[in-house]
């Protein structure tokens, strides 16, 4: 029972049996079908330990991570983020838990508000979750800034004045504002040019170490699974067919299906 | 004998926000040869979008426009081609796989639909099953169900199989797919590449391939263009430029390229950022990163150089 308790408030984010089930109308003969996205899922992910969810494409991996952010409802299950129950939540508690979890998505063009400055995209979440006082916003920004390794010039511009990387750095510095505990990363890097992955993944290392941050990371590149996070689950048709230590599950893999992952790196 | 399917000459892009022009693409040229498969790489935002989506005039919002230069394909100059005489060519002749699914797809009309408004489009048949097939080739399962969802039922890389899918179908000369591999894992890159592969030599079909990935470009591509701050840098055969990279930032990329794959500590990275096109001077665009600059490679932006059927835009080389 002790043991219990320990290890539901030592996690971060505790998933059990989560389902999410999407009902597709096929207007041709008038049935419906049922897609199974998130089958049954478990895991758990311990403070400053980050998980590499890597998978097929349409295996479950961006549903799941809508689930833990609560961007969807889930069908059958449990998310436990901090030790409470997001399910049973209503909105307002969801809210000032959103400021504890952080989202980093794929598309960096489509992910910031153009008609807005870098200085005004910052302040956003400074406000809405009252982090500083008022009069502490700039120089907060400024710390941000630097954070993310942007110069404070940068502030008056807007996203499109900006490059793929720079505007992934205003994203992350965005994501870190509401000095979260766990940010779920989607395909975080995969827009970005090689010479660009490289800066934002050492930044990501080093922001880990600096705000003892845990990732949900979520990938097709295997290489980046396995610089990125301690822990890998690999998903298949809705379901996490293998999960473990990353450098058991991506260099001496059990299961079938990520030995075929693992054999088709190019 | 090979010929040239189409050659683009010194084009030059801009954008109009706000009534201020802001030149994006400072010179873009590129040869493709019938069935030859060229890749676009270089740094984010260095135009590789831009410049390959004003070949069909598909620049944003018609916020940007061609100030100069040519395209010629089939004896016409397409950058001088009506919106009419463009949609006679435009997913036709020349297709395009955007590199964000939401450009192409329209979000109110089930898969099925946008196969049959395009084939009707061209005056071309629609049959399922040959779509069902063209959506199993990219590694769509369950076909019949996806014709019937919408894209936002879909995940980012089945949506991004779905438009090669789309741009395959009606067989065009040329086919330009933007990061057709960027969110999609590698198993199906491999199909992916294979296909593509497979239909180059089937039907000839010349394409560009735009990609961040040196493995994908090592996988299918002949010939290589790299991209800098709104220019070519560098262009070659695929084996000289990464056994040997001419241009300094090329050799930068493949450096970083290589410590992602082999990486010990750390990444190795490529310290600063690209001047954006608001930044643009006439010197060499890689000036403030470059570890063999001189003052002259500021009077103004260095040539194209060709060097043993090799191209490249350094004095110092
Ligand atoms: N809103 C929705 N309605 C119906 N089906 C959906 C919906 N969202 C996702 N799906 C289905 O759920 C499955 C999983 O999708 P998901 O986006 O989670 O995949 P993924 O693992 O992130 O794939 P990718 O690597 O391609 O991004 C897919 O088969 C998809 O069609
Ligand atoms: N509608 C627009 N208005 C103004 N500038 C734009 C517009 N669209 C693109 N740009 C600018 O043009 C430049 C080239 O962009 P482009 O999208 O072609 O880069 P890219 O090489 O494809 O980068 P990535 O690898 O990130 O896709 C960028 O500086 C971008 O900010
Ligand atoms: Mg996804
Ligand atoms: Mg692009």
């Amino acid at each position: 029972m002790s043991e219990k308790v320990i290890e539901m408030t030592g996690t971060i984010l505790s998933v059990k049996n989560l389902s999410k089930h999407f009902i597709i109308k096929n207007n041709v003969f008038s049935q419906k079908k049922i897609i199974n996205a998130v089958n049954d899922i478990s895991f758990d992910i311990l403070p400053n330990e980050s998980m590499g969810l890597i998978g097929e494409s349409g295996s479950g991996k961006s549903t799941t991570a809508n689930l833990v952010l609560r961007l969807l409802e889930p069908t059958r299950g449990e998310i436990m983020l901090f030790g409470k129950n997001i399910a049973d939540i209503n909105y307002k508690e969801m809210r000032i838990l959103r400021k504890d979890i952080q989202i980093i998505f794929q598309h960096t063009f489509s992910a910031l508000d153009p008609k807005m400055t870098v200085d005004e995209l910052l302040k956003e979440p400074l406000i809405i979750h009252n982090i500083v006082p008022v009069q502490e916003l700039d120089k907060e920004v400024d710390r941000l800034l630097n954070m993310v390794g942007l110069p404070a010039g940068e502030k008056i511009k807007f996203p499109q004045q900006l490059s793929g990387g720079q505007n992934q750095r205003v994203i992350i510095a965005r994501a870190i504002a509401t000095r979260p505990k766990i940010i779920v990363c989607d395909e975080p890097v995969s827009s970005l040019d090689v010479s660009v992955q490289g800066q934002i993944l050492n930044l990501l290392i080093k922001l880990k170490e600096e705000l003892n941050l845990t990732y949900l990371f979520i990938s097709h590149d295997l290489k980046v699974v396995r610089l990125m996070c301690e822990k890998t689950a690999v998903m298949h048709e809705g379901k996490i067919v293998e999960i473990g230590k990353s450098s058991e599950v991506l260099f001496n893999p059990k299961h079938e299906y990520t030995r075929k992952l693992l054999d088709a790196e190019l | 004998m090979k010929k040239p399917l189409i050659k683009v000459k010194d084009l030059k892009v801009s954008f109009y926000n706000n009534n201020k022009a802001v030149e994006v693409i400072r010179g873009f040229d590129i040869d493709v040869w019938e069935g030859e498969i060229v890749g676009i790489l270089g740094e984010s935002g260095s135009g590789k979008t831009v410049s390959s989506t004003s070949i069909l005039h598909m620049m944003e919002k018609n916020e940007g426009i061609i100030t100069s230069g040519e395209i010629l394909y089939n004896k016409k100059d397409l950058a001088t081609l009506s919106e009419k005489q463009m949609n006679t060519i435009r997913g036709r002749k020349i297709a395009y796989v955007f590199q964000n699914p939401a450009q192409a797809l329209s979000p109110y009309k089930k898969i099925g639909r946008q196969f049959k408004n395009l084939l009707k489009n061209h005056n071309l048949k629609y049959s399922s099953a040959a779509v069902q097939s063209a959506l199993e080739e990219v590694g769509i399962k369950d076909a019949e169900t996806v014709l019937n969802m919408y894209p936002f039922q879909l995940s980012g890389g089945q949506n991004q199989r779905i438009m090669i899918a789309l741009s395959i179908i009606t067989k065009p000369d040329l086919l330009i797919a933007d990061e057709p591999t960027s969110s999609i894992d590698t198993s199906l890159i491999k199909k992916v590449l294979d296909l593509f592969r497979d239909i180059n030599k089937k039907y000839n079909m010349s394409m560009i391939i735009i990609t961040h990935d040196f493995n994908v470009a090592k996988y299918i591509c002949n010939r290589l263009v790299i991209m800098y701050g709104g220019l070519v840098v560098e262009t070659g055969d695929i084996n000289s430029i990464l056994n040997n990279p001419l241009h300094p930032y090329t050799e930068e990329l493949i450096k970083c390229a290589y410590s992602l794959d082999n990486y010990k500590d750390s990444l190795y990275s490529l310290e600063g950022a690209p001047p954006t096109p608001y930044e643009f001077k006439d010197e060499c665009p890689f000036y403030s990163r470059c570890k063999i600059r001189e003052d002259e490679c500021r009077q103004a932006i260095p040539y194209m150089k060709e060097i043993e059927g090799r191209q490249v835009r350094c004095l110092k080389r």
